[in-house]
């Protein structure tokens, strides 16, 4: 029963946080489920990655899958892509990082205060990362792609 | 074709695209498009809190337009419905009343009533609580102050506080209730049901939309962001902080 509590559950959770936050931003309703199964799918990877043993590797993996997914989404149905990205990385938003580093702070622990501290950035960097390099590569392809499908002839 | 119209038309749709939490890329190449539509070709220029464009009307005169807007926070309803509207009205450009028909409608369309919302900001307060390891008494307490904090941050930005007071004052209050509900025994871990709360107030939106920008070049807006960002965490961890120690000292819990 274990891989139910730790890796199906989160997932769950994770897409009941997307709704509601959908609905928070009153995102249209047909976007609502996609972005939230988004957030579901990129917690999936965020588990996926524990093996890695670093949980840096674990957010920009899930960054990476949550805006590929997005993309992809925002191109069957013809919406914005932040529509679904927003709410799917909201989970991964270091908003632990920054209770616990407040937290060390109070207690006057300036060892714990920087570690934590450095940590949520390095989290955020992370984050900020994995949706740079799949939306650079997107643009890339965009860019590419009329080149490489119909190569401008010559003119004689 | 009325130059006057036209700039008014496409800057009044480019603001409302900014003020409901567009990304800037998204507004300068829907409106330079708007504009090349019409067979004319503008200049756009946009931060996140004005708008400048021009477009020449021939025989050296030019329009411009300045167009200060407000950001509203996110509605991601009216973004889809704008940016259909940019691809229909690029495809048939009908005539400009129309556009501007359209354009009031959507930016009239109803919200999601308030009461969803506040059913909403529950909603991720309790996932979130149980997402981060937190029991399901943590979960429900995370209810009863994630609904208090939607309805203080509501009231305070109805009465136009500045934002940074507003997050600090939700956040405290938000901490204060979890601390409450610990210390009455209904929950057992009070940093848990806080960062449940935090989820409703972490700068979400401007992270994502500050990374977008600095990718699509817009370095200025980006950095305008990013500050923001930082300034929203800062004043949540400040709130839940003044809320700890305040409880620290007169009634030792926390």
């Amino acid at each position: 029963m274990d891989w139910l509590f730790e890796g199906v559950f989160p997932c769950i959770y994770s897409f009941a946080t997307c709704i509601g936050y959908c609905v928070v931003c009153n995102s249209p309703r047909r976007t609502i489920l996609p972005a939230s199964f988004c957030g579901g799918a990129g917690w999936g990877v965020y588990l996926a990655f524990a093996f890695t043993g670093n949980d840096l590797y674990q957010y920009f993996a899930a960054a990476v899958a949550i805006t590929m997914l997005s993309e992809i989404l925002a191109r069957v149905q013809k919406c914005p892509v932040t529509l679904y990205l927003i709410p799917a990385l909201l989970p991964l938003v270091p908003g632990g990082g920054i209770y616990y580093t407040m937290e060390h702070c109070l207690n006057g622990d300036n060892d714990l205060f920087l570690q934590t501290g450095l940590h949520t950035l390095a989290i955020a960097g992370c984050l900020a990362l994995g949706v740079l390099l799949v939306t650079s590569l997107v643009r890339l392809w965009k860019s590419v792609k009329p080149a490489l499908f119909h190569p401008r002839r010559p003119e004689p | 074709m009325d130059h006057e119209e036209l700039l008014s038309t496409v800057t009044a749709l480019g603001a409302s695209l900014l003020e409901n939490g567009a990304e800037i890329y998204r507004v300068e190449e829907s409106m330079n498009l708007l504009y090349a539509a019409y067979g004319e070709k503008g200049e756009v220029f946009v931060i996140p809190s004005c708008i400048f464009s021009s477009i020449s009307a021939g025989e050296g005169r030019t329009f411009t337009k300045t167009k200060r807007v407000s950001p509203r926070g996110a509605n991601f309803d009216r973004i889809a419905a704008l940016n259909d509207l940019c691809r229909r009205v690029c495809s048939t450009t009908p005539p400009l009343s129309q556009v501007r028909r359209e354009l009031d409608e959507i930016n009239h369309r109803a919200f999601f009533p308030f009461l969803w919302q506040v059913f909403g900001s529950a909603l991720v307060a309790f996932a979130f609580t149980l997402l981060f390891n937190g029991s399901l008494a943590d979960a429900i307490c995370s209810i009863p102050a994630a609904v208090l904090v939607k309805l203080l941050t509501r009231g305070m930005e109805k009465a136009h506080t500045n934002s940074f007071f507003t997050y600090i004052a939700g956040s405290a209050l938000g901490a204060f209730i979890a601390l409450a509900a610990v210390a009455l025994g209904l929950g057992q871990h009070h940093d848990r049901i806080i960062i449940g709360v935090f989820m409703n107030l972490v700068p979400g939106m401007a992270m994502t939309n500050a990374i977008r920008d600095i990718i699509a070049g817009d370095l200025l807006s980006g950095i305008f962001k990013i500050v923001e960002a930082l300034m929203v965490g800062l004043a949540i961890a400040i709130g839940a902080g003044l809320a700890i120690s305040f409880s620290r000292v007169f009634w030792g819990v926390g």
